[in-house]
């Protein structure tokens, strides 16, 4: 037998073992699809390559974002318990500088990602809750597991929190939020955030 | 030849046992926790199998590392948004009592990546092309079977075992002593990340206390033991060679990770208010997470 036949015999044998990835589809599957389309068709748009275009191009992947993540959500639950102690207008400040601030990662991850592509895994609907499990495939094949959570309200879908690697990217915050309002003030919280999206990357 | 028709025979051995395996480990109790992509694996092999009675084993809510919780008496986050995933795995806290030192060994580390390793891996990069450095990470991959295999016979994932020991079989012969990660490529078997820390913590013990070990980075007292524990069943431990040596391998291993994953460190880091926290943080989730699986 020649080495090739062979080669396929054992594939053969091995399909029994080897599993077809299944392709889940679901409401909220295809609104992070719809999403993350939208992102991958903008970063490889040749017209948006230019030096000059880079806001323009930033502002659509913002614009993409924000038609999905619930950032208001996003916010109360990094802020936890700290979230009733503010008035209506510091809320409104920081979910402002909260948005631009997890943008801004995300918008330098998603630049990472160029000619690379998402994987839909699977999705979990609990009630008004659910999870999307995917995975980011780099040009190299590095995977880095992703996962959105996300809660229905007004008949849609929106992402309150992204888990990557399994981290949780609002815990994270959570936990450096407090540590500084605990040893310091909510003052102190906002002068920090804007200082952080001033001095960009 | 006959190592293919051996490979042969192998395969249809595990075509035979895995299912029975499987479906033993399915109906196991809840200690057991199957990973997410075995569980994955066993349900459509369990289809395969014609026994359509598989289902995902419970996920046990994971218990924060105490310290820190009665600091918040009140922490009323849960009651106001009730969300399953939210009580689960929301709050990963750790007590720090070792903060001041762990905060100065932090900066340490940080020069000693922007210093030294950064440039050391971008100068490695330079003359090693990106499908070498895969290739031995690959090879450095495959040599931690051990310490994956035991572990997860320890924790009871015993068809994970028996993945991990295909990979194994598979990437020592046609992928050439572990260079090429064929199990994965052809025939989609991948790696199972298990350590003795995780062992230790499925078996219920808790985190204890944040450490950030000086060179070797973010690290709990669990951890730190399970890393004494696994350093026995590393290969590197049980050969005749030189400190120098190991040292050196080490080192290779630690530059050709960083040349692969540059960037990570840095997008967290620039992304953080407090990247001290941050790091303690996202380490400690991702633990946590790597014990639920």
């Amino acid at each position: 037998m020649s080495l090739k036949s062979n080669r396929w015999l054992i594939l053969f044998v091995f399909l029994f073992l080897a599993f077809p990835s299944v392709v889940m589809a679901g409401e909220a599957t295809d609104r992070i699809k719809a999403v993350s389309d939208k992102i991958f068709s903008i970063i490889s748009d040749q017209t948006l390559q230019a030096p000059e275009m880079k806001v323009k191009k930033e502002q659509m992947i913002m614009d993409a974002v924000d038609g999905a993540f619930n950032w208001e959500e996003f916010s109360r639950r990094a802020l936890a318990k700290h979230w009733s102690k503010r008035t209506e207008s510091e809320k409104k400040e920081f979910i402002s500088l909260f948005k631009q601030l997890i943008k801004r990662t995300y918008m330098e991850k998603s630049g990472q990602y160029s000619g690379g592509k998402v994987e839909f895994l699977e999705e979990k609907i609990d009630g008004e809750y659910g999870v999307v499990k995917s995975q980011l495939v780099s040009s190299t094949g590095t995977r880095t597991p992703v996962d959105y959570r996300l809660m229905k309200k007004d008949g849609a879908w929106w992402v309150y929190d992204v888990y990557i690697e399994g981290v949780s990217l609002v815990s994270n915050y959570r936990s450096q939020f407090n540590d500084i309002l605990i040893k310091s003030s909510f003052d102190d919280l906002i002068k920090r955030l804007n200082e952080k999206i001033q001095k960009g990357v | 030849m006959k190592k293919f028709r051996l490979l042969i025979v192998f395969y249809i051995t595990c075509l035979v046992f895995c299912p029975g395996l499987l479906f033993a480990e399915s109906t196991n109790d809840t200690l057991v926790q199957v990973p997410e992509s075995d569980s994955q694996i066993a349900d459509k092999v369990l289809k395969q199998a014609s026994q359509p009675d598989s289902q995902s084993v419970e996920e046990q809510p994971v218990t924060p590392a105490n310290g820190g919780l009665d600091e918040f008496p009140d922490y009323s986050e849960e009651d106001e948004y009730p969300d399953y995933s939210e009580s689960d795995e929301g709050s990963a806290i750790i007590s720090d009592p070792l903060e001041p030192i762990n905060r100065a060994f932090f900066v340490f580390n940080d020069k000693l990546y922007f210093w030294f390793l950064k440039p050391a891996a971008r100068g490695y990069s330079a003359v090693a092309p990106a499908p070498v450095r895969k290739g031995i990470k690959n090879f450095f991959s495959n040599l931690g079977f051990p310490v994956r295999f035991v572990n997860c016979l320890l924790q009871a994932k015993f068809s994970a075992a028996g993945y991990e020991f295909e990979r194994f079989y598979i990437n020592s012969t046609l992928g050439l002593a572990g260079f090429i990660d064929m199990a994965d490529r052809e025939f989609g078997v991948k790696a199972v990340d298990e350590d003795f820390g995780q062992t230790l913590g499925l078996y219920g013990l808790g985190h204890g206390f944040y450490i950030n070990w000086p060179v070797l980075g973010p690290s709990s007292a669990l951890d730190t033991l399970g890393l004494a524990g696994d350093y026995f069943l590393e290969p590197a431990y049980h050969m005749d060679l030189e400190f120098e040596y190991k040292a050196g391998l080490k080192g290779l291993k630690t530059i050709n990770s960083t040349s692969l994953t540059s960037g990570d460190y840095e997008t967290l880091k620039n992304s953080a208010l407090d990247p001290y926290v941050a790091f303690r943080d996202a380490y400690i989730q991702y633990r946590q997470s790597k014990i639920k699986e």
